[in-house]
């Protein structure tokens, strides 16, 4: 079984520390990483993928430190960076041929792999088409299918949903949901409800600091009894803004509902809600007044 | 006579075979199928299907990808220095390849930067074969290209002069690789390399149409002692080495950020 360690990871930028000793390890499964912009996250998952250097500490795949181990590490990984680049010029069929060659697939296996993963991600129909003229999501998608050539052990996916619609969003969710077997998922993301139902583990990075590591029910154990829904009316929701720590806003008919985080009943009528992986986000990253 | 357990176990065994009667099996999902195919095949012995691409392949590879517009311009130069070469005479042809031959390799060297010209960067490191080896890879794609403009002009003049052929030679290499260096060291602390490529190209232009107009300047730097150009061809050739080095060692997103723009 594979295994990824980080070891007391510290990176400073001149005098901005943007990690502070994260140290975990990560057996297959999908991990999640739940962080404000500018919390780590995208640094992380750089150090990790040998992108850059920590300033202090290392990391180890399956107890080697990832430095030494070279071609053998990049070999074992995917990538799909939050903005996948291309050459536009090219075809996707071409795009991935290319990238498939680079990855150092021999040529017999690569072109079932190729249009394996097209079909996969739902773009085989589109393979001739370049890739300057595909939509964002289709991208994406090609963006997975280039991770995937080289079916690695360690997939790492930085804010992968970023400027998708909802449809494609969930489309990409069962993709990665299929491929979790037997594999380490790295996930970042803003979007806490792309991990609903998805990630057995969930980090959350806060100014560079690991505040929560665990399965995503003891994790949401920690804010249950504070998350409360209320119907008020659309003049009363300044009030509620300044007092307490406001989650999702939703409008109906001529009434306002409100998610709200407060460690006891912030109002007669407030209603205890169950806490989802959004709630948890907001809890920790949405700015207003602390519980 | 059974023992206890014999007959307990007949009872179990009973009883297994009631359930499993009865034990609904699933209809195997094709979907799932192909996936466990998949899946079992990634359980296999990697090295199977894992490769060292030759450097041919990896040539023929990038051949592939290559920017088609500055191969119509290298095409360009080779037609137009071919027609001078049979065409002008050889006085002509010198000052020609003098003037063309630096503008062929700074054009061919922009395949070196396309990593960043698509910020690719980030992407490409994480391939086996990282951003360093791709480089080699895109500067032999580019050397060969420039090596097809210029080289038949400077062998076909040189086989209808035998005796100009040395300085076909020298006004071909030294400032093809002084132009080449300039450009890749630029290029190393500047983001925008298409910018260095605008600004070196016009500026070897005029200074070359310059020197041609100073006949003199031109002609005394030919005439100089053969030695004297074989030995700065060799110190080029070992800056030119060390630049190259240098891109090959860009082995970090750090590096090629904030320090080396491939």
């Amino acid at each position: 079984m594979n295994e990824l360690h980080l070891k007391s990871i510290y990176k400073n930028y001149k005098t901005k520390q943007v990690l502070n000793n994260i140290s975990m390890t990560f057996t297959p499964g999908v991990y999640s990483f739940l962080g404000a912009n500018g919390s780590g996250k995208t640094t992380l998952m750089r150090i990790i993928l040998n992108l850059i250097k920590p300033s202090k500490g290392a990391v180890y795949w399956n107890g080697q430190p990832i430095e030494l181990l070279g071609e053998s590490y990049r070999d074992a990984i995917g990538y799909v960076p939050q903005h996948v680049p291309f050459y536009p010029n090219m075809k996707v069929y071409d795009f991935l041929m290319y990238i498939g060659t680079l990855k150092g697939i021999a040529s017999h296996v690569l072109k079932e792999k190729v249009e394996y993963w097209l079909k996969q991600v739902n773009l085989y129909d589109d393979r001739y088409q370049k890739i300057k003229n595909l939509s964002g999501g289709m991208k994406q998608r090609v963006g997975i299918a280039q991770a995937m050539l080289n079916e690695p052990q360690l997939l790492i996916l930085d804010e992968p949903t970023a400027g998708l619609d909802p449809k494609e969003r969930i489309r990409f969710r069962s993709l990665i949901a299929n491929l979790s077997v037997n594999r380490i998922i790295l996930y970042t993301t803003h979007i806490a409800s792309d991990l609903e139902g998805l990630t057995d583990y969930v980090c959350i990075l806060n100014n560079g600091c690991l505040d929560q590591l665990d399965e995503p029910e003891i994790v949401l154990k920690k804010i249950a009894k504070q998350v409360w829904e209320i119907d008020i009316l659309p003049e009363e929701l300044n009030y509620i803004e300044e007092q307490y720590k406001v989650g999702a806003i939703e409008k109906y008919g001529g009434r306002i509902r409100v998610r709200l985080y407060h460690h006891k009943q912030p109002l007669p009528q407030a209603v205890m809600k169950e806490p989802t992986l959004e709630d948890l986000y907001l809890y920790y990253f949405s700015e207003g007044q602390s519980t | 006579m059974t023992s206890y357990n014999d007959e307990n176990m007949r009872g179990i065994k009973e009883e297994v075979e009631v359930y499993l009667d009865t034990f609904p099996v699933p209809t195997p999902n094709e979907k799932r199928i192909e996936e466990t195919i998949q899946f079992v095949g990634t359980l296999l012995d990697k090295e199977e299907h894992i490769e060292q691409p030759s450097l041919l392949k990896k040539l023929r590879l990038e051949w592939t990808v290559t920017n088609r517009l500055v191969i119509t311009l290298q095409f360009l130069i080779l037609m137009f220095g071919l027609w001078m070469g049979i065409q002008a005479s050889i006085e002509m042809t010198i000052e020609v390849i003098f003037l063309l031959s630096p503008l062929s390799i700074v054009i061919s060297l922009t395949e070196c930067f396309k990593t960043k010209t698509f910020g690719m960067n980030e992407l490409e490191w994480t391939f086996k074969y990282g951003t360093g080896q791709l480089f080699i890879v895109r500067l032999l794609i580019a050397l060969g290209l420039h090596f097809i403009a210029v080289a038949p002009i400077v062998f076909v003049s040189g086989f209808l002069s035998i005796k100009h052929l040395s300085t076909l030679l020298i006004v071909w290499l030294i400032p093809a690789m002084l132009v080449a260096i300039f450009l890749l060291i630029i290029s190393l602390y500047t983001p925008n390399h298409w910018n260095n490529v605008y600004i070196i190209g016009p500026v070897w232009l005029l200074l070359s149409i310059f020197l041609m107009v100073q006949q003199d300047l031109l002609k005394l730097w030919i005439e100089m002692d053969i030695t004297i150009h074989l030995c700065v061809f060799l110190f080029l050739l070992t800056i030119m080495m060390k630049v190259i080095w240098k891109y090959k060692e860009a082995s970090s997103i750090e590096r090629t950020t904030f320090k080396i723009h491939l």
